[in-house]
């Protein structure tokens, strides 16, 4: 009986030990853009990483390239017309898996704040960003929001590490 | 006191204490030289800061930085599972083989992508020096305990 208690507390402790070094783990995003210094402070800062029309941000096994923002975007349905006082902000990514296994990527991986209040996305475009790369393969696609016309700030975040919660920022000009 | 409790648990007891203090160092690596871990998370959400990470641009810190951590991770494990085996000499071999095993397998499951991580040899070597000291050292505050 001693020695089955002796075995168990010894594969519980591996376990914990295990799980020690899952959390040791250190997969870091990191915001590769034209301005040296402004890449080297994202990534000391490593919060909340901010990529602006141009960056690529470097999540893991995924490559987000950020193309494109329209801020006024009217090419939308006119059935899906945005609500009075609302308008569309349309924001166009090239992802890229580098990694070894596929990723999934698509558009609920993005959330967007207009003001620091969540607001609803939209998804009546035929570019949708919707896909499972494979590794090597690449993807292009927008992501749409509706947002109110006087909004002052609007940011876009993209969750980089589901289990450290780390966003980063694409900045909506 | 001391005749209350068995040889063994003494020596458990010092063993597990000194994995604990393994954990702590390892922990303090971590804050000193990594800048991203889940340690940082919780710091940050608890604190709302972390320490500023310390270069890395010497040998010693270059080490310390890359393979300290998985040490004194050895090094704990080593310790823990001398202690719950009963911190007999003779047990002495499966705590090393036991923490030489689990390092292999999360490195191999690092190397299959199957968990986060970079595959490196110097890892388990690391790993594998930490047992090695850690069921040394069990050994050793055993072989005291004969004499007092």
């Amino acid at each position: 009986m001693k020695k089955v208690i002796s075995v168990l507390c010894a594969v519980l402790c591996c376990g914990v030990f295990v799980l020690f070094a899952l959390g040791s783990g250190e997969d870091e995003a990191t915001v590769s853009s034209g301005d040296s210094t402004a890449a080297a402070d994202a990534a000391e800062a490593q919060t909340n990483l901010t990529a602006n029309v141009g960056d690529t941000l470097n999540a893991g096994d995924l490559k987000i390239t950020y193309t494109a923002c329209d801020v006024n975007f009217t090419g939308y349905n006119e059935y899906l017309a945005p609500a009075d006082g609302n308008k569309y902000i349309r924001l166009t990514f090239d992802v890229e898996n580098v990694g070894d296994v596929d990723h999934f990527v698509s558009s609920w991986d993005f959330d967007c704040y207009a003001d620091d209040v969540a607001v609803e996305a939209y998804y009546g475009e035929d570019d949708d960003l919707s896909a499972t790369l494979s590794p090597g393969r690449k993807a292009s696609g927008s992501v749409c929001f509706e947002v109110p016309e006087g909004a002052r700030s609007i940011e876009v975040e993209y969750e980089t590490d589901f289990w450290s919660g780390n966003k980063a920022i694409f900045v909506v000009a | 006191m001391r005749q209350r409790f068995t040889k063994s648990a003494r020596c458990s007891a010092f063993c597990f204490a000194a994995s604990v203090a393994a954990l702590v160092c390892g922990a303090v690596t971590y804050l000193l030289f990594r800048r991203d871990t889940y340690l940082h998370t919780l710091l940050r959400r608890v604190f709302g800061t972390v320490p500023q990470a310390l270069p890395k641009n010497n040998l010693l810190a270059f080490i310390a930085a890359n393979w300290l951590g998985d040490f004194f991770w050895g090094l704990a494990l080593g310790l823990m599972l001398f202690a719950v085996l009963g911190a007999f000499r003779r047990r002495a071999p499966f705590a090393f083989w036991g923490t030489v095993s689990v390092g292999v397998v999360f490195e191999l499951l690092q190397k299959a992508g199957l968990v986060h991580g970079t595959f490196d040899l110097w890892d388990m070597a690391a790993e594998g020096f930490g047992a090695l000291l850690a069921v040394a050292f069990g050994c050793w505050v055993q072989k005291k305990e004969d004499y007092l």
